[in-house]
């Protein structure tokens, strides 16, 4: 049991952001706004050495935690919406088809669809088991039509199902494979270069504990794709062209000092992980024990990341998590989560659901408090 | 005096840290506007360091020009 002056920690909306943050983190960008100063790469006093030195380094820690060895291949961006937009705007689509998972986020589908009005792009459901893992058997039925992009969400912001990256890749062959690592990265070990990957969004302030307003994104083959944005880089200042090279080529604009020194004290200062893979399944079993309500998460154990989504027969989503709100003080989100595509196949489109999203913080204890309030508001 | 021009921050901050690593003394300096208009940064280091330097610059596939004869 938690001592008096242990609060309980009931937030439960990580897969939004993650809370708490290490305390390092405030620390580090306190330190750097308040002591530190300077930009980055734009003068060469002491101050800017400095800070260039620690973004590069947040760019080498960072790299290594993905499984990258050419950290040159890993951009700064505001966060993953970011970095798939990157992708997504300045990729030469010439067969005008576009493969995507089930349970995309609308940082794809949004950006997908103002291009298939815009410039007649075509997009496609990869074939899917009912909780929306990529039935990578049936990804040849896909590929009949050439296709120039397939997208996949590697953790589900909605059910938590993890897909299976490598298999994905490996089936696909050839056609590159955009990864949105936004609710894993940090949570679930990564090994782009490894598993092939040729592209993957990330978002610091999720799993990886950083601030909002940073995250990054990898590429493989970095001339594929065209810059989102042009201007100054701190190089070949003569010039009105963009740098052609890395990692200037994505990078126009100071970056966000403040977020990156939050970030490297994440990368350096990971949580210790309070409660067990075993505590997260025992709360998935018990909650689909409650006569009324209905679970969303992934049919394969192994294959469930560290957050799900429920319904109740009683009340709808928002009612529910009012109550769990009000009642109990727990924090989650409800509704579509941006993610109409999933819940759609999940057919829980448009009532939405509860999504429940643990942290390393949470504890046996605050997920038996969960577990409880659950039942009880839903009188069972 | 030497100096080692490199396309990016990124490069100069990965052989800076290449140099420490082998303790060749060496100091990131601003790009003197004599070489380049450019508002970049660049290492200098002493000449007797220049072959030892760009075998390990060379090593790490980190592209760089030197310019040499760079007085204070």
């Amino acid at each position: 049991m938690k001592s008096a002056v242990e609060k309980r920690n009931t937030y439960f909306d990580n897969a939004a952001t993650s809370f708490p943050k290490p305390p390092e983190v405030a620390a580090e960008m306190t330190r750097y706004l308040n002591e530190v100063g300077g930009s980055y790469g734009r003068s060469a006093h002491a101050r800017t050495v400095a800070v260039s030195r620690a973004v590069e380094e947040t760019r080498s820690f960072l790299a290594a935690r993905i499984g990258v060895t050419q950290a040159a291949h890993l951009f700064f961006t505001h966060n993953a919406t970011h970095a798939i937009n990157l992708v997504l705007k300045g990729f030469p689509f010439t067969h005008k088809r576009v493969l995507v998972s089930a349970l995309e986020h609308n940082a794809v589908m949004r950006p997908l669809m103002r291009l298939a009005a815009e410039r007649g792009l075509t997009v496609a459901t990869l074939p899917s088991l009912p909780d929306g893992t990529v039935a990578v058997e049936r990804i040849g039925e896909a590929l009949n039509e050439a296709a120039d992009l397939v997208i996949v969400n590697h953790e589900s912001n909605v059910n938590g199902v993890l897909q299976p990256l490598a298999e994905i890749k490996r089936r696909i062959g050839a056609v590159p494979l955009l990864v949105d690592a936004a609710q894993s990265a940090g949570s679930t070990p990564l090994a782009l270069e490894e598993a092939g990957i040729d592209m993957a969004a990330f978002t610091g302030h999720k799993g990886l504990f950083g601030p909002t307003g940073t995250g990054a994104l990898y590429l493989k083959e970095p001339d594929r794709i065209a810059p989102l944005i042009e201007g100054g880089t701190g190089s070949n200042s003569e010039s009105f062209e963009m740098p052609g090279f890395l990692p200037d080529k994505f990078e126009a604009g100071t970056p966000n000092i403040a977020g990156i020194f939050g970030l490297r004290a994440a990368l350096l200062h990971p949580p210790a992980v309070r409660h067990a893979a075993a505590d997260l399944c025992a709360l998935l079993d018990a909650m689909e024990r409650v006569e009324g309500l209905r679970v969303f998460r992934a049919a394969d154990r192994e294959r469930q990341g560290e957050l799900f989504s429920f319904t109740s027969d009683r009340m709808d989503c928002a009612a529910f998590g009012r109550r769990l709100h009000d009642e109990f003080g727990i924090e989650t989100r409800v509704g579509l989560h941006c993610a109409p595509a999933a819940h759609r196949h999940m057919g829980t489109f448009p009532d939405g659901t509860v999504r429940i999203a643990l942290s390393p913080y949470h504890d046996r204890d605050d997920i038996a408090y969960l577990r409880d309030a659950v039942k009880k508001v839903q009188g069972r | 005096m030497i100096l080692f021009l490199f396309e990016s921050t990124h490069a100069v901050i990965a052989a800076e840290k290449i140099c420490v690593g082998a303790q060749i003394p060496c100091a990131v300096i601003p790009v003197p506007r004599s070489i380049s208009s450019q508002c970049g940064l660049c290492i200098e280091a002493a000449v007797a360091d220049r072959e030892p330097v760009a075998a390990l610059l060379r090593e790490s596939g980190i592209i760089f020009t030197i310019h040499e004869g760079y007085v204070k």
